[in-house]
């Protein structure tokens, strides 16, 4: 059944966009809630073998999400989500951005802005994910900063995992 | 002074410099030519794609031939790999859940 689900997936380098189409085989009602309820997004949003904790969640125009990302060997770490802009079952607007504990942004780190519009057509809701990084610059500051050291080290372990099991 | 790689690339005329030269080295006057554009503007790119490392140069007789650094390109390419798959698991995650919650409230 996921094989039939689509998944786009595409960057434009000229304008730091990255531009995600993901189709899911539920309702809009049911997705919506998924991505904007604590109860919910708890149970998906950190990757394997990472897991998302909200540490508090007001979902409304200037209200906004904080979450933790743990993994026993690589830590913790804190981000928050500031909703903009909501249009309830059609899409929302957000900053996202590494924190502290405390909620307090970590200077000089990138922001990225989010755009997530739902539509929902025979029982498969489909999402539209646009996100921006303000400069290339803020790109590479997350490589630097190393954002994706644990995800990227986690991933290859993963890679390699399932390289050493096809032999 | 080290560059930013993205900083680099994010230039239309350094892209235009990198898909050429991936092909084949090159000297500057051969790219001023092909840009219709000085060799002291070509220079000035080249050095800032030398500045991070993009680009590798060699000497040959007289001349100085540019030629891409393919393994910092990559790096790129990898970085935004990686992000699809964060995404790519997040998203089979979710694929789960939902398929749980529906088949709990279907009875």
């Amino acid at each position: 059944m996921n094989g039939n689900l689509l998944f786009d997936f595409t960057v434009n380098k000229e304008t730091n966009t990255i531009h995600i189409k993901r189709e899911f085989a539920a309702n809009l009602e049911l997705v919506w809630k998924a991505w904007t309820t604590a109860e919910l997004l708890d149970q998906w949003f950190g990757p394997k073998p990472f897991k998302a904790e909200t540490i508090s969640m007001d979902f409304q125009e200037g209200g906004f999400w904080l979450y933790m990302l743990s993994n026993d060997e690589y830590g913790k770490q804190w981000g928050r989500t500031d909703y903009h802009k909501i249009v309830n079952m059609k899409y929302f607007t957000a900053s996202d951005s590494f924190c502290d504990e405390n909620k307090n942004l970590i200077p000089d780190y990138p922001i990225s802005s989010w755009k997530i519009d739902f539509i929902e057509d025979a029982d498969i809701t489909t999402i539209n994910v646009t996100t921006k990084y303000e400069t290339l610059e803020d790109l590479e500051k997350m490589i630097e900063w190393g954002y994706m050291d644990g995800f990227t080290a986690v991933m290859n372990n993963l890679d390699e995992l399932f390289t050493s099991l096809k032999k | 002074m080290r560059r930013d790689v993205f900083q680099a690339i994010a230039d239309p005329t350094r892209r235009a410099i990198i898909t050429l030269i991936a092909l084949q080295a090159m000297t500057p006057n051969a790219l001023a030519e092909h840009f219709d554009t000085t060799r002291q503007a070509v220079s000035k790119h080249l050095r800032i794609l030398a500045e991070c490392e993009l680009v590798k140069q060699e000497q040959q007789g007289r001349e100085i031939y540019y030629s891409l650094e393919i393994e910092k390109m990559k790096e790129i390419d990898k970085w935004l790999e990686q992000f699809r798959k964060i995404w790519e698991t997040r998203f089979n995650q979710l694929d789960n859940l939902l398929a749980t919650i529906k088949t709990k409230t279907t009875k």
